[in-house]
């Protein structure tokens, strides 16, 4: 069931995930497509979340905007309640946003940890989305490993200095979980580009995907549109990386099937679940998090060996 | 902009000088080392976590020690030749 819309509002919006920004080629949404997205939301029930470009949009659009209770995913500057997405070597020291969006390579995380362990007690809320995706390799994945290892002694320490835990997508999500929660691109969340059309999210319409039409009576006519749920992925349904995107654009760009993820995906989710239990373990030593679920261990990085 | 807020004794400059010489040999460490020596790769994460919370205490507990001037776009530096602190903001 659709819980989210995403309204890009120019084709050169801020890349929040794992797609890489578009080229030059901007192109604004019109304020005709806008106040439509806003209606159908407005129909459906749906939280609407308005991505902006690095730039200022006109004050008709802006007006629009603010008829309807919403969220801002934006570049710097911006305000309290908005989402700030920032890459990893431009983080703003002074910025009064409560969550952060850092985009940055796993090279990137390994070389630039003192600015993650910054960022994570200086905002509310930080989550990490690894750009390039596609170029990951294993020795990478040894490299996200340490990355990760490393920030869960420091997380630890920090916690048993006194400070509060922070919310911090890759380590402490899995902590708090008890059931899948993914991304739910195509199934809770759908994305309007800035030609108006509907597409399962921002990558898929960079991708030049055909959009998708939307039914009054029968909702979203999306090809297959089971395999977008949990119930029809089988190897994420057995898995229990609770934290993991499950990016369907990753998804089929690495297996050719949205359902299906690739060896890749599973090994960094499984090196954020293992180090999330490492995190859980180093907290109990120290006296904290005594009532939280324990997190199993595992003898595999990847759930499709344990599939039938 | 750079400008000089206070200064820390000679003995609280080598506790932090010591820790920021050891957190960047664990750094270069880290760029060789691959989880499968098990061994030397839990020390090392285990150092590297550990040395991280002491540098960033050493300046939370100077920070409340000495009452320094603070920026919201800004962050503090040592000179380890002078004691000498400095605040440093990005206009």
């Amino acid at each position: 069931m659709l819980k989210y819309l995403i309204v890009m509002l120019d084709r050169a919006s801020v890349p929040f995930c794992h797609h890489e920004p578009a080229e030059k080629n901007e192109g604004l949404i019109s304020a005709a497509d806008l106040k439509n997205a806003i209606r159908f939301g407005m129909k459906e029930n749906l939280v609407i979340q308005f991505v902006y470009p690095d730039r200022a949009i006109p004050a008709e659009l802006e007006n629009i905007i603010e008829t309807i209770d919403h969220v801002k995913i934006k570049p710097y500057p911006s305000g309290k309640d908005d989402v700030l997405v920032a890459d990893i070597g431009a983080i703003p020291q002074k910025a009064e946003n409560e969550t952060l969006v850092i985009r940055a390579s796993i090279q990137e995380l390994a070389e630039k940890v003192s600015e993650v362990e910054n960022a994570i007690y200086r905002f509310k809320r930080v989550n990490i989305i690894l750009k390039e995706p596609d170029s990951i390799s294993e020795e990478d994945a040894g490299a996200y490993k340490l990355f990760l290892d490393r920030l869960t002694y420091y997380i630890a320490g920090q916690t048993a200095s006194g400070k509060e835990l922070p919310q911090f997508n890759l380590l402490t999500d899995r902590i708090l979980l008890d059931k899948m929660n993914n991304c739910g691109a195509g199934d809770e969340s759908i994305t309007i580009a800035p030609d108006g059309k509907m597409y399962v999210c921002p990558a898929f319409y960079y991708d030049g995907d055909a959009p998708v039409e939307w039914d009054k009576e029968e909702g979203l006519q999306l090809p297959n549109a089971q395999l977008y749920r949990l119930d029809h992925a089988p190897i994420c349904r057995a898995c229990d990386a609770f934290q993991c995107h499950r990016c369907v654009w990753l998804n089929r760009r690495r297996t050719l099937e949205v359902n299906t993820p690739g060896h890749t995906q599973c090994i960094l989710s499984h090196h954020e679940r293992n180090a999330s239990r490492n995190l859980l373990g180093r907290l109990r030593e120290a006296g904290i998090a005594a009532t939280l679920k324990d997190i199993p261990e595992l003898d595999y990085l990847d759930p499709f060996e344990i599939v039938k | 902009m750079k400008k000089e807020i206070g200064t820390v004794s000679a003995d609280e400059r080598d506790e932090i000088q010591k820790l920021f010489e050891r957190r960047n040999g664990l750094n270069e460490l880290a760029k060789i080392l691959t989880p499968s020596d098990e061994e030397l790769y839990e020390k090392l994460v285990k150092d590297l976590g550990e040395t991280s919370v002491k540098f960033q205490n050493w300046w939370d507990r100077m920070a409340a020690n000495y009452s320094w001037e603070g920026s919201e776009d800004g962050h503090w530096e040592i000179n380890f030749d002078t004691c000498a602190i400095y605040l440093v903001t990005e206009k």
